[in-house]
């Protein structure tokens, strides 16, 4: 039977074998010649099919609908409003509804412990440094044991912002490669250590003002994927709002989508390299407790494969993992779906040549530490890494590239790039329309502010007409 | 300031997780089913009401195919009481993909960019002409990323015959795309 018309084919590329399967059609495959372009096309493919659902509008429910599901539900179990108002865990305990301390004495503690020290952010770093003691070691040293052994037949390349020269935050310098051959797998190792299992649901989220963010020292929750695909979708409709003079409709105007669709100043990678990584970290506008990470990625420019559709395109996956000794909770600005940035669930997803992708994470910091200050003893710095895995059209053949972004990456508002700036503007903007004014803590004042700081060359006009948007908006706000 | 405690509901906590998580692609999938968003927000509304109503130990295992199982149930029984088991006219599906116009004609973007998403667009129309039944596979699978043992619980089918369903789809789509292509 041709191995094409087999249906085992199309599951082994939407990795739906189990192990035993994949690897007999594996042996299969590597006797008949050309099949790993069969793989890599199918693969292709599957990514646009995903893209073009992509296409769609963003469908949700009214806020209104939201609020009247979460009404009657509560899961905050603190006092007070000021930190040292935090009831004592045998004081909660004491508190909580008598039949559960009832039937669930014997777990109790167990099972309310984690939850109930999340609920502030105060009582949320004890807890979490309790949880994570063991792992602190295995932390320290991930990065060396990376560049000794390879981890996995495949070619790592790590940037490290450490040793990036005297311009380092512009463009960071190569300090290591490995190279192999192989599928990728993902993912390949953990660098700050192995998460924590997951035992029950309420590990995997934080909490901080009523807002969740995910939690990186728990299984399954160490990375996020973040999208790379393009679409002007959110832009286009944003623009036809302002043209008719009118409110936006949020319900398909999408943050993470709009920030993409500006055209940012990303530093090119060196010739011969896929891909520069430009990052940099700085405090969140809207909430001191918070920080704001902004990676920016710019694609290689190949000028001579330019014509088809198809030779634009790359398969690539973009991912974060963060170091869960340095950070409580995170979350991606304009998140759509977080499952989809779980990578067990994440496919790889389609990029085109000198295409610039840009993710924002708000995270909030273990032990509320203040990146700005400079580190007062010597340790693991990094903050998160980034990893770009793909397919190199011409050297055949998946590849990956780690990138570190440490503590020293971190700036004040006064030396944030415009690039940053711009595109945190964007996003505040986002969190407005999406929160309708309610909720968020950034304004309409502070988004112009960011932006007036933040046009840049402005080639096109794109981030001035932002401007204008911004203005409007605010005037269809206040006359509501 | 003083405040009383409050009891802590792992309810809540699985609720809250289910919305952040499933809340796009359930709507998504609810509007493929019925065709319009006001309908489709009431069964995604019904089907996380009925998530907070269950024990959180016997879902939180399975919440993906349950939601996905339950949200569509919602909608068949939508569409029966409206009498309307009868496939959406094409026009409707049709009128969902292009809801923004032509991004080319809005403004001169990248030329690539557009090129990319008329082909996406195009790949989009295609995959709205498959029968029902392959629709609504290929939806489950490529947009709301469940499993094939996901789906196949979702819709009451054996594993292999969603992977049958996939795959065919999956070479039509390729061909009749290389087709236009060439």
């Amino acid at each position: 039977m041709n191995i094409e018309d087999d249906p085992k084919l199309t599951a082994y590329i939407l990795d739906e074998l189990d192990r035993d399967e994949a690897s007999s059609l594996e042996e299969q495959l590597s006797e008949s010649e050309g099949s790993d372009m069969l793989i890599r096309g199918a693969r292709e493919y599957a990514s646009m099919i995903r893209g073009a659902y992509d296409m769609e509008p963003e469908h949700r429910m009214t806020p209104q609908q939201r609020a009247d599901i979460l009404k009657d539900s509560e899961i905050v179990a603190v006092t007070g409003t000021s930190p040292d108002k935090i009831l004592s865990f045998t004081d909660a305990l004491k508190c909580l509804d008598k039949k559960k301390v009832e039937t669930e004495e014997n777990n109790i503690w167990k099972k309310y412990f984690p939850m109930i020290v999340s609920f502030s952010a105060a009582a949320l770093v004890i807890g979490i440094a309790v949880v994570l003691l063991k792992n602190d070691q295995i932390g320290t040293d991930a990065k060396s044991k990376i560049a000794q052994k390879p981890v996995d037949p495949l070619s790592v390349t790590i940037l490290d912002s450490d040793t990036a020269n005297e311009n380092g935050r512009d463009k960071l310098s190569w300090v290591q490669r490995q190279i192999g051959v192989g599928p990728v797998k993902f993912p390949v190792t953990y660098r700050y250590g192995q998460p924590k299992p997951l035992n029950d649901i309420s590990d995997s989220l934080v909490f901080l003002d009523g807002e969740s963010f995910r939690n990186p020292a728990m299984e399954g929750q160490r990375w996020s994927v973040f999208p790379s695909n393009v679409s002007s979708k959110s832009y286009d409709l944003l623009r036809e709002f302002m043209l008719a003079g009118d409110f936006p409709d949020t319900e398909n105007v999408h943050i993470g989508s709009l920030i993409n669709a500006f055209e940012y100043d990303y530093a090119y990678p060196n010739p011969g390299e896929s891909f520069a990584v430009n990052a940099e970290v700085a405090n969140c506008p809207w909430d001191q407790e918070r920080w704001l990470i902004h990676i920016g990625v710019r694609v290689a420019d190949i000028k001579k494969h330019k014509g088809k559709d198809m030779q634009l395109v790359r398969e690539v996956r973009m991912a974060v993992e963060f170091n869960p000794n340095k950070v409580a909770g995170y979350r991606l600005i304009g998140e759509e779906n977080p499952e989809k940035s779980n990578v067990n669930n994440s496919p790889n997803q389609i990029i085109l040549e000198g295409q610039t992708v840009t993710a924002l994470y708000e995270i909030v910091p273990l032990d509320g530490t203040d990146f700005s200050e400079p580190l007062t003893q010597n340790g693991n710095s990094e903050l998160v890494s980034v990893r770009i895995d793909y397919t190199d059209p011409e050297k055949r053949g998946p590849r990956s590239l780690i990138s570190s972004i440490s503590h020293k990456s971190a700036v004040s508002w006064k030396e944030v790039s415009e690039d940053m700036r711009f595109a945190t503007s964007v996003a505040g903007y986002g969190l407005l329309l999406e929160s309708n004014g309610n909720g968020s803590s950034a304004t309409y004042d502070l988004v112009l502010q960011l932006a007036k700081d933040a046009l840049g060359e402005d080639k096109n006009g794109q981030r001035s007409e932002f401007l204008d948007w911004v203005k409007k908006t605010k005037k269809l706000k206040e006359r509501k | 300031m003083s405040s009383s405690p409050r009891v802590i509901d792992p309810s809540a906590v699985l609720l809250r997780r289910a919305l952040s998580d499933f809340e796009v692609p359930l709507t998504r999938y609810a509007v493929s089913i019925l065709g319009d968003i006001e309908r489709s927000r009431d069964a995604v509304q019904d089907t996380f009401i009925k998530l907070y109503e269950q024990e959180p130990k016997a879902i939180e295992d399975k919440l993906k195919a349950w939601l996905f199982t339950v949200c569509r149930n919602r909608c068949y029984d939508i569409l029966k009481k409206e009498k309307r088991m009868m496939r959406l006219e094409d026009d409707e599906i049709q009128a969902l993909p292009s809801l923004t116009d032509d991004p080319a004609q809005l403004m001169a973007r990248e030329e690539d960019r557009t090129k990319l998403n008329s082909y996406l667009r195009k790949l989009l129309s295609l995959i709205e002409e498959l029968p029902a039944r392959q629709r609504e596979v290929m939806r489950l699978k490529f947009q709301a990323d469940l499993s094939y043992k996901e789906i196949g619980e979702a819709l009451e089918i054996t594993i292999s015959n969603v992977g049958f369903i996939v795959h065919s789809a999956f070479k039509k789509l390729r061909e009749v795309m290389n087709q236009v292509e060439g």
